[in-house]
């Protein structure tokens, strides 16, 4: 892998979140209210993702019929969707989970339709419910994690989770997958990174869903075109709940990193064994 | 003159029996080699030649395909070449990198199965060697292709009549849209090269 790749995929995505999040809020400094426009999560998100994609791929057709080459679609839809949930007000949060579970059907039949359809139309069936179904306990999980804590501290938790997934993806002979998996990393890391300044960054819910949705759309591309194992790709979805961990422990008081430390050994459990599994699968010698 | 004759006859029946027994093979081949094939799988072979970490030349191949060709010697522009590749039969003696070959990172044979010629144009080179030019598709990408084409042999096998050719052809994989491992000037340097050379050899059965 030469070095430009690596920054391409590694290092670009997460200094164009860190740009957009912090540029958005020096925008907004000499307004109203001094605080990061809920716009702004999403949109880094959703841009950042080019630079990791485009290390590993030329520029896209308009549409491909190869199912790894619509990623790029997949990602501007989550964006667009993701800045729509941040503006929707309370009251129609119906709508607009309505609208998020329709955006990930839409992406695994994005992903998907060229392998299933028109001979297993059951199966990608299936695959769309299961991702629908996925994205919405996962989202609605990490949402309301994200408003109990805003600032640093869940997008500095949840980067493990694409490292790990970075592992699987890339053990399951899907190098460039990995690669993909490492720019949501630095991602992650970027916004907490911007967080520590903008002491009250929000990524709920419009960063969630785009971070979400790449991760199910890696995961997939993964499981049905390369040889990711199952078990470890489901691992890899069930970490973020290690964020319930050690929540209500009464002698956490007093240790503000207790807490924080208990969660990640949480999430890191079900993480290192999903890296194990991929590991015992992986190329010898390519 | 008495004395000569014998001489004479000993001669003229040296020179006789030696145009006899030395005098060339009947040329068969040219008549043989023209007709239908199918391309004898058993003894066929495809294979690939990439650069591997800018330094030496790898070589792999597969081992499930099927053809069929037509060969006119005599008017080469009416022969017909086509042929079907299974891309998951890549062989490269490493289980784990044969299935990353048919993994996305390249060959993506959950979608793309097969790899497939079909010969538009046929040209005498030179006795016996032909210029093929034809359609390769390959990872959902259609391209033309100009191949050099060889004429070996004419044999029997097991009753039937075979004729042997062998085909070579260079074809640049980004133009496929397989660009892993790439170096970013698309040359040789990277892990592994722009530039396959394809390798194929067929023992035809004469139809």
């Amino acid at each position: 892998m030469d070095t430009n790749t690596l920054i391409m995929a590694g290092v670009v995505p997460g200094a164009v979140t860190f740009v957009v999040l912090i540029g958005t809020w020096l925008l907004c400094l000499g307004t109203k209210e001094i605080r990061q426009p809920r716009w702004a999560a999403p949109l880094a998100l959703g841009l950042a993702y080019f630079p990791a994609y485009f290390a590993t791929y030329s520029w896209p057709q308009w549409w491909s019929g190869d199912g790894t080459y619509r990623l790029p679609h997949v990602a501007m839809l989550l964006l667009i969707v993701g800045v729509f949930e941040s503006l929707a007000k309370p009251s129609h949060r119906k709508r607009v989970r309505t609208l998020h579970l329709l955006a990930i059907a839409t992406l695994a039949i994005l992903l998907l339709q060229p392998l299933y359809l028109p001979d297993e139309g059951l199966r990608l069936a299936l695959w769309v419910t299961g991702s629908m179904l996925v994205a919405w306990i996962l989202s609605a999980f990490l949402n309301k994690q994200a408003r109990l804590n805003p600032g640093w501290r869940i997008p500095f938790m949840l980067a493990v989770v694409p490292l790990a997934a970075s592992f699987v993806l890339l053990y399951g002979h899907w190098a460039s997958g990995g690669l993909h998996a490492g720019g949501l990393v630095a991602m992650l890391v970027a916004a907490s990174l911007s967080a520590a300044i903008i002491t009250k960054q929000q990524i709920a819910p419009g960063g969630i869903t785009v971070f979400v949705g790449l991760l199910i759309a890696l995961l997939l591309i993964g499981l049905n075109y390369a040889s990711v194992q199952p078990i470890a790709a489901a691992l890899v979805l069930v970490a973020p709940f290690g964020l319930l961990a050690g929540r209500k422990a009464k002698w956490h008081r007093g240790n503000a990193w207790l807490p924080i430390l208990v969660q990640l050994g949480a999430i890191a459990i079900p993480l290192l064994i999903a890296f194990a599994i991929a590991y015992e699968h992986r190329p010898v010698n390519s | 003159m008495n004395k000569l004759i014998f001489p004479v006859l000993t001669t003229s029946l040296v020179a006789t029996s030696a145009a006899l027994f030395l005098r060339p093979a009947p040329v068969e081949a040219r008549s043989n080699s023209t007709g239908s094939f199918v391309a004898d799988p058993v003894h066929s072979s495809i294979n690939f030649k990439i650069r591997h970490a800018g330094s030496s030349n790898f070589y792999g191949r597969f081992n499930d395909f099927q053809g069929t060709f037509t060969l006119d010697q005599d008017s080469p522009e009416n022969s017909v070449f086509n042929f079907t590749v299974e891309l998951s039969s890549v062989d490269t003696k490493v289980n784990d990198r044969d299935n990353h070959l048919r993994s996305p990172d390249f060959f993506n044979t959950k979608l793309y199965s097969e790899a497939t010629f079909s010969s538009t144009a046929v040209e005498r080179i030179e006795d016996g060697s032909y210029r093929v030019t034809g359609d390769f598709s390959l990872h959902g990408v259609s391209k033309e292709i100009i191949a050099v084409v060889t004429h070996i042999a004419d044999g029997t096998f097991q009753g039937s009549q075979r004729t042997g050719i062998e085909a070579t052809f260079e074809l640049k994989r980004s133009d496929f849209g397989i660009t892993s491992f790439l170096a970013p000037d698309g040359g040789e340097s990277g892990g592994l090269g722009n530039k396959v050379t394809i390798l194929a050899s067929f023992e035809g059965i004469k139809q």
